[in-house]
Formats: C-alpha cells, sequence, structure tokens
C-alpha cells in the first residue's frame, strides 16, 4: 500500500500521460467509427463526447507537461481552459443522452432546459472566476462542481436508460455490460473528477478537495481518475460494436427478406401456372361433359327405355353435376366476371361472417374472439368475394378445432415504412396494408401441407374439394393482397389476409 | 317444322343435339365450323343457329356477326365452355338470343328454343 502511494506520488506525470492517452484514443475510436446510417439517436451525440475525450486527453498532457517542465501563468491559464471547455462537452452529451432516454418526463425537462443551460452554466463559472481571488483556480473548481459532476450523474443514468429505451434491439448485440459498465463508471468519474476538486477556501472545496482525499485514501485521485477513464475508454469502444453489428444485422434482415420475396414470387408464378392449367383443363372437360349429359338425359327421358337403363342415366346425371360443381369451383379461381371495387369495411365483413358460419358448422365449444381495430383504412375489393375469403378461413378453423377451441380475429392495419421492415411486401403492398389474423387452436398442419395449402385438391378433409384456399388465394390475388399461412402441428394455425391501402389517387 | 342449325366443332356434341332436337320435332343441321355456319345460313336459312363460341378458325362471335349480315332474322343462341361477362356482353351486342353455358340441361335448351321460335309462329 504504502508501495503504491509512494510511488504514485512520484510519477503522477505518467498517470496523467496514461489517463490522457486513454480519454484521446476515446475520442479518436469515436470518431473514426462509421455510424451515419445508424438508426440508433446516440450515433448523433457521440461527437460530443469525442469532443470530451480529445480535449480533456489533451487537458491531461497538459496537466503531465506542468509537472515536468514546471507550472507557469499561462500554462495554467491554457489547462483551465481545456478543462471548462471538456466539461461542457461532458455536460452537453449528458444532457442529450437524457433526452433520447425514451423517458417521457426526462425528454420534456431536457428540452425544456435547451443549450443555453450549458452556456449559462458556461457563464456563471466565468463569473465565480472573476469575483474570485484566484481566477482559474476558482473557475475549474466551480466547473467540475457545474459541469463535471452534474455531467457524469446525466451520463450514468442517461446510458442504462438509453438501454431499457432500447432494449429490444440492443439485447441481441450483448452489449447490456457494456452499457451498464458505462453508466457506473460515468458516475465514478463524475464523483471523482467533480467532487473531488482543487483546494479551494469555500465550502465544500475547502472540506472535500484533492488533499484531504490524499491524506485519507494515501492515494492521489488521479489514480482512480485515470482508472476510470481506461475502463471508460474499453467500454464506449465496445458500445461502438453496436453500430458494425447493426450493418451487419441490417445486411442479413437484407438477405432474409430478398429470399423471402423471392419465394413469394416463386409461389404465385406457380400458383399462377397452376390456375391456368386448372382453368384450361375445366374448359375443355366441360365439351365431353355436355355431350354425356346430354345423352344421359335422353335416354332418362325415353318413355321406350327399361327400368335399368333409366337408373344407369340418372347415376351418370349425378355424377356429371358433381363434375360440374368442380369445373365451376376452380373457374372461381380465375373468375373472369369484374369484380367491384369498392371501399371495405373489414371489420363489418368479418361480423357479418360469423352468423353465417353457425348455419354451417356447429359453434358449441367454440369461441370467436375479435380483436377488431377500430378507424381502419379501407381497401378496394369486391365485400361478396372477400366474404366467401373470410368465411372460407374461419369454416376451416372451425373445423380443425374438431369442437373445442378458439378463433381469434385480429384486425389492425400496417404503414409500410420507407427505410424499415418488411420489405418482402413492399413490391405489392406499397402503401401498406389492412392485415386481418385468424388465429386457431386446432389442430395444426404439418410443413408438407402447410407448402401445398394453397393448391388445388389438397385436403384433409373427407368431404372436401380442396378448392377453397386455392379460390381464396385467387380471389386475394385479384385483390393485390397476400393470403398466407403459419402453422405447428397441434398447436393451430394462423392464416394472415393481407389486402393493400389504397393510393390517394386509386381511392376516387 | 322449324330449322335449326348446330354449330360446334365438337361433333360428340353436334351428334347429341342432333339427336335430341330431331326426336323434338325439329329440322337439325350441322355445322362443324364458323365458316361451314356462314355458309348454311345462307343456303339454309335456319330460323335458329346455336353457335358454339370456341372453335377453331373463326370463333363463334364473329361467326355471329357474319350471320347477322347475312340473315337479320335469324335467333342466334350462343353456347360456351368459358363463362365470361366480357364474351357476353359482346355477344348481346352482335345480336345473339341468348347465351348459355356447357353443360347445361337439354330441358332448359328447349325452353329457350320454344320461346325464340315463337317469334315465327
Amino acid at each position: 500500500m504504502n508501495l503504491i502511494s509512494q510511488w504514485s506520488q512520484n510519477n503522477l506525470d505518467i498517470v496523467f500521460f496514461i489517463y490522457g492517452l486513454a480519454f484521446v484514443i476515446m475520442g479518436i475510436a469515436i470518431w473514426v467509427q462509421p455510424k451515419k446510417e445508424s438508426k440508433f439517436e446516440i450515433a448523433n451525440i457521440l461527437w460530443l463526447l469525442s469532443g470530451f475525450g480529445l480535449i480533456h486527453g489533451t487537458n491531461e498532457f497538459l496537466d503531465m507537461w506542468a509537472i515536468i517542465k514546471g507550472r507557469s501563468p499561462a500554462l495554467d491559464i491554457v489547462r483551465s481552459f481545456f478543462l471548462i471547455v471538456s466539461y461542457l462537452f461532458l455536460f452537453e452529451f449528458g444532457r442529450r443522452l437524457l433526452r433520447i432516454s425514451g423517458e417521457k418526463y426526462l425528454e420534456k425537462i431536457t428540452k425544456l432546459l435547451g443549450w443555453w443551460l450549458t452556456s449559462i452554466i458556461g457563464f456563471a463559472i466565468l463569473i465565480f472566476g472573476f469575483i474570485s481571488t484566484d481566477f482559474w483556480e476558482t473557475g475549474t473548481i466551480w466547473a467540475r462542481y457545474l459541469l463535471g459532476f452534474p455531467g457524469g450523474v446525466l451520463i450514468g443514468f442517461g446510458f442504462v436508460l438509453y438501454y431499457k429505451y432500447k432494449k429490444h434491439k440492443l439485447e441481441p448485440l450483448k452489449v447490456k455490460k457494456y452499457f451498464f459498465c458505462a453508466s457506473l463508471f460515468f458516475l465514478v468519474y463524475g464523483i471523482l473528477g467533480g467532487l473531488v476538486v482543487p483546494k479551494g477556501n469555500f465550502f465544500p472545496s475547502n472540506f472535500l478537495n484533492t488533499d484531504s482525499f490524499l491524506s485519507l485514501v494515501r492515494i492521489p485521485v488521479q489514480i482512480f481518475r485515470a482508472f476510470c477513464a481506461i475502463i471508460v475508454t474499453w467500454v464506449i469502444y465496445r458500445i461502438l460494436g453496436i453500430f458494425n453489428l447493426e450493418i451487419r444485422i441490417e445486411l442479413q434482415n437484407e438477405i432474409t427478406e430478398r429470399k423471402q420475396a423471392q419465394a413469394q414470387l416463386i409461389q404465385s408464378a406457380k400458383m399462377a401456372s397452376v390456375g391456368l392449367l386448372a382453368v384450361g383443363v375445366a374448359h375443355e372437360i366441360n365439351n365431353p361433359i355436355f355431350a354425356i349429359s346430354g345423352e344421359a338425359e335422353m335416354l332418362l327421358k325415353d318413355e321406350t327405355k327399361d327400368i335399368e337403363t333409366k337408373d344407369a342415366s340418372k347415376a351418370i346425371l349425378e355424377q356429371v353435376k358433381r363434375i360440374k360443381g368442380i369445373t365451376e369451383r376452380i373457374l372461381l379461381f380465375s373468375r373472369q366476371k369484374e369484380f367491384k371495387r369498392e371501399p371495405l369495411d373489414v371489420n363489418k365483413i368479418i361480423e357479418k361472417c360469423i352468423p353465417l358460419l353457425s348455419y354451417q358448422v356447429k359453434m358449441e365449444g367454440i369461441k370467436i374472439v375479435n380483436e377488431l381495430a377500430s378507424g381502419l383504412p379501407r381497401p378496394l375489393g369486391d365485400e361478396n368475394q372477400i366474404q366467401e375469403v373470410f368465411l372460407n378461413i374461419m369454416l376451416n378453423a372451425v373445423q380443425a378445432m374438431e369442437g373445442e377451441g378458439r378463433l381469434t380475429i385480429r384486425t389492425y392495419s400496417e404503414k409500410i415504412r420507407e427505410n424499415g421492415r418488411r420489405k418482402t411486401d413492399k413490391f405489392k403492398l406499397g402503401n401498406g396494408a389492412v392485415i386481418i389474423e385468424f388465429r386457431n387452436t386446432g389442430k395444426g398442419m404439418d410443413e408438407q401441407t402447410l407448402n401445398k395449402l394453397f393448391s388445388p385438391f389438397l385436403t384433409t378433409k373427407e368431404k372436401g374439394t380442396g378448392l377453397g384456399l386455392f379460390i381464396c388465394y385467387g380471389i386475394i390475388e385479384r385483390h393485390g393482397g397476400i393470403i398466407e399461412a403459419q402453422s405447428k402441428l397441434r398447436e393451430g394455425s394462423t392464416f394472415i389476409v393481407k389486402l393493400p391501402i389504397p393510393k390517394e389517387e386509386e381511392r376516387q | 317444322m322449324k330449322k335449326i342449325l348446330v354449330v360446334d366443332d365438337d361433333l360428340a356434341i353436334c351428334n347429341m343435339l342432333k339427336k335430341f332436337l330431331t326426336k323434338k320435332d325439329y329440322e337439325v343441321i350441322v355445322a362443324l365450323s364458323g365458316e361451314e355456319a356462314i355458309r348454311k345460313v345462307k343456303e339454309e336459312r335456319p330460323h335458329v343457329v346455336l353457335l358454339d363460341i370456341r372453335m377453331p378458325g373463326m370463333d363463334g362471335i364473329e361467326a355471329l356477326k357474319q350471320i347477322r349480315e347475312v340473315d337479320k332474322e335469324v335467333g342466334v343462341v350462343m353456347i360456351t365452355a368459358v363463362e365470361d361477362e366480357e364474351t357476353g356482353k359482346k355477344c348481346v351486342e352482335f345480336g345473339a338470343y341468348d347465351y348459355v353455358i356447357k353443360p347445361l340441361s337439354l330441358d332448359y335448351l328447349e325452353t329457350v328454343l320454344t320461346v325464340k321460335l315463337i317469334d315465327f309462329l
């Protein structure tokens, strides 16, 4: 202990050098870190911390100079000047950090106390300096009290609050410990640099000062400050890593989104060709079917034919009717009929579907929960067709739940931000979308079923034709929307319909 | 006896319709293409034409236009396997009497014919 005490008192110049070097490195590290594109607001204020690091670091070099070459009044003035200016940067950084910390009241207070607060404090320090006997000495004490200490405290709170505010973004980057460490050490630095001041002739500097600190701890406070500076520099360096990670994550997202968009394009191209094929086949089938049904009808009405022939004709006509039903449903996929383009009240359509549902399936044991957002934009489309889609999805859901479960229907709208997420859908839903989610607690689907969900003739039901979702797909496609499904076996499925919000000019 | 011209590129359909209509005491002529249909309208002067729309070569719509030029009186019933609102509108515009979709019941066809043929009583 004695040894350290002795050494540090004799080698303060080295301490100052290390101290200054740490802060200068911090300043440079912040300065050279590319962060212009960052979405973290902190990127916009870090220049203040960089300024503090460079100026305060220089100040420490000057302190070292003073020890080596001896003090002079001119050097004192320069040193004091650097100290005060550096603390102005520190304080302003703390103020702005709190302002972006996401706490509403802090945002208001710090906004109210604008940049002029820092200027007034700077001005006050000048006044205090002027009216005292020792202008620069007293000035630096007040700079430490009014800027250094509060600056450290503001930054200490700021980093913790900012982390909490941006937790969803910062947590995956695994930087929590650095933020909390920065918080703690800026706080400690604020106390050591802002409260442990050079000895003055007024309270509390006559009581708590570097001399009293030395006699109590026996190690100069500058050692601890230097230690803080090193830790802070290292921590800030690690925090700067978020900007690199951010770019990497952004790139990764871009890649997955592109892949998804591509998959969606392939899917819709595939569906289009499958649809075309089905429609072509349906048309071709109608000709021979007409020939068959005509012949059978004549046989049935021919009085000279025996009962067996008539029964056979009846059976033929029965089956022809079935085929006709199938072709009619297939043709719905690419229904050539013009569909209406009216503003749709999506919530109203859903509410209309619910009573219709109970006509078709048993609803005992099934709970329907509506989470419908009010004031939704109105997509353009054909109400009957959209109702058909909703009803189809709801029917499937109820059937998948086999008499027990919950169907949650949620509506909301989503603006697609220019630079934001959801680029996947951007090529289609440029102006945002009204989204309708149908979540059921049914038996769910395996991946294989999910992949082919919208293809024609896929069914898991005993009496299904496998055309329901195929037709839904066609309808939503024609509305310029997207229909997709997520599912987990035994956990349930979610169907999501996205309808484009019309642009201003389309609305007329 | 009323004369009916059946136009369809599908021979099975022509034969079936011919059988049915003959039974119902109509005189039936068959054409397997649009061009043939126009010629037969000129030569045979039928009361009603049952005209398929989708045919190779001249399609039903074109045939309809040209039949109308030859004979303003003849009733034309379009029969199609392709339900399409646009085409339906076009048919009416060019003077078709009705537009029916395959497969249809012969009962219905008979009703359509009966109603149209009242004009020629």
